[in-house]
This record gives structure tokens, sequence and C-alpha cells, in this order.
């Protein structure tokens, strides 16, 4: 714990992904920094507990092993249904937890609702990450310049590339340089390989490649489809160091095939941030105030830098408020998530009419997610899904093209938990068995076996535009149990991002076709509109699109190369405060199609660098 | 309904022999985890009709017979679906919902037949090594 009188070389709110990588970084290099946490913290029994609250969970949703907090909320993907401008808003201004309950944490203004969640705890949403760790493609960084969509980033893949290796090892990344080298202009730099080897592929995987490779070839928009091992933050068989030749080991377990990254890795053998936030600890620079949710960010009027940074504290998650104060630092880290930076800016105001850091009016605007459209059908054959990592494959090489000065671009994601996301499998396939069919005994064995082990599903991540009308603000009449504002969103899909839903549907049934597999997805209007279907939804050009969050939250603090357009610089510190930094997704210009967690590291790295070299100046 | 009468019911049911429900030398304790949570949920009437119309069939290895009298028959089929689907999923549904219902226990979840009817582990709960996902799994 820390002492609040201090004055830190840095203080950093957030202890997730992106705080977690400085905070490390910054102990490393000296520097004395205290970590604000919102959420509870680090014990040895996490992992058990929370691997029991999961296990006894109906819905066993990304959230479920983590119990909500209602002094740090969480928003769930039990909340998210469409917006209903004529439905009644029943909220109760004065009763938080009853409201946070019954409406979900999100203050949904619409029109389409926001789908995508995030973990409030020390390790952040690290905790229930899938593992992906792609990296963007070149053209990524300028689609403004190639394709005239969206804006540029103000860097390129070359000045990132050295930040993915160290980003690699940071993480643990099992990988092979051939996997993903030459897709879409990907290098690495000369000699480079992964800490591990690739995590082997499922059956399921199998089946895809063999199929695709029979000619004549899938084509799709002038890319042909080829499955691609996907690199992942779990854990391996160690390779050798490219430069010193050690081998590598970071002491934790080779995955065991648990089938549940998301919403827990019961062993560890996936990455998460809690990894990082003990060795920042242990550096012995590091403080961290855990249940600590800051609110207020204070600034020097005449130099404009910040001063200090408001907080307050609780003991329980349904108690209230027990404590508050102020923390000092020379330099500030906000790392509090896409949504909760944002909200944190906008909140702070009583300096600044707009909020802090936002004369650019950028703060929680194109607020951005990989929407996703999930298709599921049956293999002709068996390909036992369950088992191994819930992905291993993926198609990549359709990720870019000539085709995006049209329509959004997509990756292809292969999933191995059967109907599991869309469906509820297989609890659902039971009592569609049992209920529906009317089977039991014997033959409920065989239909049972017949029918999952031949389940699959591939999922796309369309990318989104930016635009300023998706935005999140500080609710002005919601708060939380602190009587903290919760986040407001507006959120919609433009005709571009929606053109890449569209040319989903057309390529999922190329792809089925050349699988052999039958199609169970859901696209007839009516059953997706039907309000106890569960799904989310949105009409295009005629037809009905359901859609999924992929928990990749971005945008709403916008790196760029002017002040006018953007909140942060390249190396992510605020144009309009000398010693702020504000990391993590929020950063992405564009969302690209990648999961975007590596990429959020490098950042976060190179910001850590900068900050390092700022300071020893 | 005595444990014995559960477990060879189950076994009717479930298409498991009462030797897997319910294994000799067990420490798991899994006939008895569902037994205790169906008496302790099904009303004493649905049981009473479920216990009766079951130790009417002389053998309860013939399927029309278990068709016929339990799962087809409208005083018995709500419980008896009840009782598969929480042996398959460790799940509790109340009145035969498609939902709605409770995790019987974690041991409920882990020990639930339909991950090993699809040659698959509980998800969270894999006891196998590494990369053992790269080949099909052994299936007799």
């Amino acid at each position: 714990m820390s002492n609040s009188d201090t004055i830190y070389d840095v203080v950093i709110v957030g202890g997730g992904w992106a705080g977690a990588t400085m905070a490390k970084k910054l102990g490393e290099a000296g520097k004395k920094v205290l970590v604000v946490e919102a959420g509870v913290g680090l014990s040895s029994s996490d992992r058990e507990t929370y691997m029991e609250t999961f296990f006894t969970a109906m819905a066993k949703v990304p959230s479920s092993p983590y119990e909500q907090n209602y002094n740090a909320p969480r928003p769930s993907v039990l909340d998210i249904k469409n917006i209903n401008p004529d439905d009644p808003v029943i909220e109760y201004p004065n009763n938080p937890i009853k409201s946070i309950k019954d409406n979900g944490y999100f203050v949904e203004n619409g029109p389409l609702p926001f789908a995508s969640t995030n973990e409030r705890l020390a390790g952040g949403t690290s905790w229930h990450w899938l593992g992906t760790c792609l990296r963007l493609v070149p053209n990524d960084f300028k689609l403004k310049t190639k394709y005239g969509v969206g804006v540029d980033w103000p860097i390129d893949y070359d000045i990132l590339s050295p930040y993915y290796d160290e980003a690699e090892y940071f993480i643990g990344v099992a990988g092979a340089v051939d996997q993903q080298n030459g897709n879409h202009g990907i290098t690495y730099t000369e000699g480079y390989n992964y800490p591990m080897k690739p995590i082997p592929n499922t059956v399921l995987d199998q089946a895809f490649i063999k199929a695709l490779a029979v000619e004549p070839l899938l084509e799709i928009d002038g890319n042909v489809v080829e499955v691609a091992g996907t690199p992942a933050g779990r854990n391996g068989a160690s390779n050798k160091h490219w430069k010193t030749g050690e081998i590598y080991d970071n002491g934790r377990r080779e995955c065991q095939g648990n089938t549940n990254c998301t919403p827990i890795c019961p062993i560890q053998a996936k990455y998460d941030a809690t990894i990082t936030l003990k060795e920042a600890l242990d550096t012995g620079n590091v403080d961290i105030m855990y249940k600590t949710v800051a609110y207020d960010i204070l600034m020097d009027e005449t130099t404009k830098k910040i001063n200090g940074i408001k907080y307050k504290q609780y003991e329980s998650r349904k108690g209230g408020q027990t404590g508050e104060g102020t923390v000092y630092g020379k330099k500030y880290v906000v790392a509090a998530h896409a949504i909760e930076s944002a909200k944190l800016f906008l909140m702070s105001n009583s300096q600044m009419p707009n909020g802090i850091a936002n004369s650019s009016g950028q703060m929680g605007k194109n607020l951005m997610d990989h929407p996703m459209t999930v298709s599921w059908g049956l293999m002709p054959e068996r390909t036992y899904p369950f088992r191994g990592p819930l992905s291993t494959s993926g198609i990549e090489s359709v990720k870019d093209g000539d085709y995006r000065k049209k329509r959004a671009a997509y990756r292809i994601e292969i999933g191995n938990e059967g109907w599991n996301w869309t469906m509820g499998a297989p609890y659902s396939t039971v009592n569609d068995f049992v209920n529906t069919s009317g089977v039991f005994g014997a033959e409920l064995i065989s239909s049972i076996e017949d029918q999952m082990t031949r389940q699959f599903r591939i999922g796309f991540l369309i990318e989104q535009t930016p635009e300023e009308s998706s935005c999140i603000i500080p609710s002005l009449t919601l708060k939380d149990n602190l009587g903290i504002p919760r986040p407001e969103i507006n959120y919609d899909f433009s005709e571009y991002t929606m053109k890449g839903f569209k040319a989903s549907r057309e390529a999922t049934k190329q792809i089925f076709d050349k699988l052999g597999a039958t199609d169970y997805s859901v696209t007839d209007a009516k059953k997706i509109k039907d309000p106890n279907s569960g799904f989310v939804w949105f009409d295009f050009e005629g037809e009905t699109y359901s859609f999924y969050g992929a928990g990749h939250i971005m945008g709403t603090h916008r790196m760029g190369d002017a002040k006018e357009n953007s909140v942060t610089n390249s190396d992510l510190k605020s144009w309009d405060h000398d010693n702020l930094y504000i990391v993590g997704c929020g950063s992405f210009p564009t969302g690209a199609t990648s999961n975007p967690t590596l990429t959020l590291v490098a950042l976060a790295l190179r910001a850590a660098d900068a900050m390092i070299a700022e300071m020893n100046a | 309904m005595t444990l014995d009468t559960f477990v060879a019911l189950s076994a009717s049911l479930t298409g498991y022999p009462a030797s897997k429900l319910k294994p000799d030398l067990d420490t798991q304790k899994v006939a008895e985890l569902f037994y205790d949570t169906l008496i302790g949920q099904a009303g004493p009437t649905p049981l009473a009709a479920l216990n009766d119309a079951f130790l009417a069939i002389s053998d309860p290895t013939d399927h029309e017979s278990i068709k016929n009298k339990i799962f087809d028959n409208p005083e018995t089929m709500t419980l008896a679906k009840i009782i598969i689907r929480m042996w398959y999923t460790g799940v509790w549904y109340y009145c035969n919902d498609p939902q709605d219902g409770f995790v019987v226990s974690s041991k409920g979840y882990i020990n639930g037949l339909v991950w090993g009817t699809m040659f698959a582990h509980p998800m969270g709960y894999s006891v196998s090594h590494f990369g053992y996902w790269n080949e099909a799994p052994t299936t007799k």
C-alpha cells in the first residue's frame, strides 16, 4: 500500500494490460511508480475462486467468473439488447445497485447496442482475453492514403515492428514467422523467431486446410482463402531466443487445452496482465492501491500540467465509499480502458469545460469494436470440438485488398467450441434432443455423439470505421455505487462497415460449400428479431444481420499527427498536457481486423520508452 | 424413491449403464449428488408417480416400455427429462424450461455426461496433456 502524500515519478491509473506493462517498464528503469486500480486486488486464491464461480454459473459468459463490483462495475453480454426508442426507460437513480443489476452498467442510447464488454479488476480484461497475438498488416496503418477511408495512423508498420518483437516476448507468444510472414506485407526483423513454437492446430483446423486446398481454390475479392495458425499468448514448446540463444522459459505451464481461454484459463497457461503486474511490484519501485477509483484529474492553470488525481475508495463490492484522497506524480499515465479512460477525462471538467486532454474534441469519440458475424454449422465428418484452445487458426489471407475502398475488411477466426458461443451448446444441444426431438437412452447417446462431434463455427471480425457519432460520455443522471457517472454510449455502424457484414454472409456460403458443411446459422429476419432469441441485429439493404461484440474496444482517445484531430501523439502523450500519457486500445485511430491486444502492448512499450527517455533527458 | 431405484431409472433414461453412473469404487459420489438434488427439488407427487411407474416395469432395459410408461407418459415425462438433462449437464432445470435452472455444483458440472459423449472434457476442466487436440480422440 502506498502513502498518498508521496510524489511519485509516475502515477498510473489502471492495473490492466496497458497499466501493468507501463508499470513494469518504468519500475525496471528505476522510476518510482504508483498504480491506482479501481477493482479488487491480487491474491493467490483468485483463480480457484473464479473457477468455482465459473463452474457454477448458468450462463458461462466472459464475465461469469468475476463477481459484479458495484463500486467499479463492468458490463455483461447478458445485458446487451436491441434498443427500441419507444421502450420506457426503467431506472432507479437512487438505487444504483438495482439499476445496474436490472439494466446493465452501460447506458445505451443506440441506435445500435454496444456489444462488447470488459473487466475491472487487477489484471483487467486480460483475465478473459482469448490469447490471439496477430500483428496488424502494413496497410492497416494507412487506410486513408491507400483506400480513402477513415484516417491514417501517425506511425507505420516498420516503426512498430521492433515493438511487436518486444511485445511478443513480453507476453510470451507461441507462433511461427512463416505462418504470417508475407501475409499482406507483414515482415519480421531479420533472424527473429517467436519465444515458443506454434500451438498445435485442431482436427477442425486440419479439415479446413484439407478442404480449402482442393482446386479450384476459393478466392474472395482477389484473395485466395487460406488457413493460418494463429500466434497466441499461450504456453507451448520453447524456442531458443533469436539473439541470445537462451531457451525461453516463463515458468508457467503448457496449455492443456481446457477450451476455456475466455472466460478464464484454469492453469494460467495463457498470459494475463496479473503476471506483469506482479513483476512490476517485484521491482521494488512500484506501489499499488486497489479498490481505488480515480474520478477527477486536476490541472495547473498556468502550466497546463496535470497536478493530481482524486480518488474514492471502498472495501466491499456492494458496500459504499470508505475513503477518498488525491495522488500526486511528476507524470501521469491513464490506462483505465478505452471506455473508462475517456469517461474519466470527460468527467474531469472542473477547470476545462470539455474535459481534460480534449482540446481536439475527439475524447470519447470514434468508439470502435470488431463487430462480428458468427456462422455455425455441421461438418460432413467428425472434427471433435471442445478439445484444445478456443481457437488455434484463422483465415488471414483475406484481410487486405483493393476491396477496402468499398467495404470493410474482415479476418476469420475458426472457433473450436462448436455452437457454444452462438447457441449455448452443449446445454442447448441436450435440450434439443431431449425436449424437442424426444430422444433418450442409447439413441440420445448416439444423437449427441453424432451432432456434437461435427459442430463448428467461424467468426468474421469486421473492421469498423471511426465515426464521431459513436461515442461515450459520462451520464449526467445515472451513477455507480460510488456516485461516479456511468458510461453513456451512442453507437452505430457506417454503411462501409455494414457492407463488410454483407460480404461476410456471402463468404460464409462459399466457405461452407467448400467444406461440404451444412449451415445452421440463423439468418431469417423473423427469427433474429424474436425478442426471445437473444440476438442483437440491424437491417441493411433488405437483409437482417445479427452481430456479436469481439471485446475489442478501441478509438476513444486516438493518436494522430495533429492536435486538431487527435488526443495524443504517437508516443501516446497528450497534446494538451505535457506530463500526461494515455495508453490502451483507445489509442487506435482505426480498428483494422487483427485482435488488438498485441498492438496495444507494443504501443504501451513504445510509450514507456518515450517516457523514460524524457525523464532521463 | 431410493438411491438404487434412481440409479436404475437413470440408466434406462441416459443410456449409460448403472456401473458408470454409480461405480463400485466411487470417489465422486455423483449419483448421490444428483439423487439428493432430485429429492430436494422434485415435488412428492411427480416423484412418487415416476417411482411407481418405473418399479412397475419388469424389464428396465426394454426401450419401448420406458418410452411408453415413462418418457412419453404425461405424468412422468417432465421429471424424467429433467433427470436426463441433469445427468448430461449438471444443471437442474425448473419445470423443464429450456434455460432456467441452476448448476447443481461444480462437481455436477464437471461430471456431466455430455462431455464424454462427445469425446471431450468439461470446458475449463481438461486433465489431458499439451497438444492432445492435434489428433482425433480414441472413440472406443
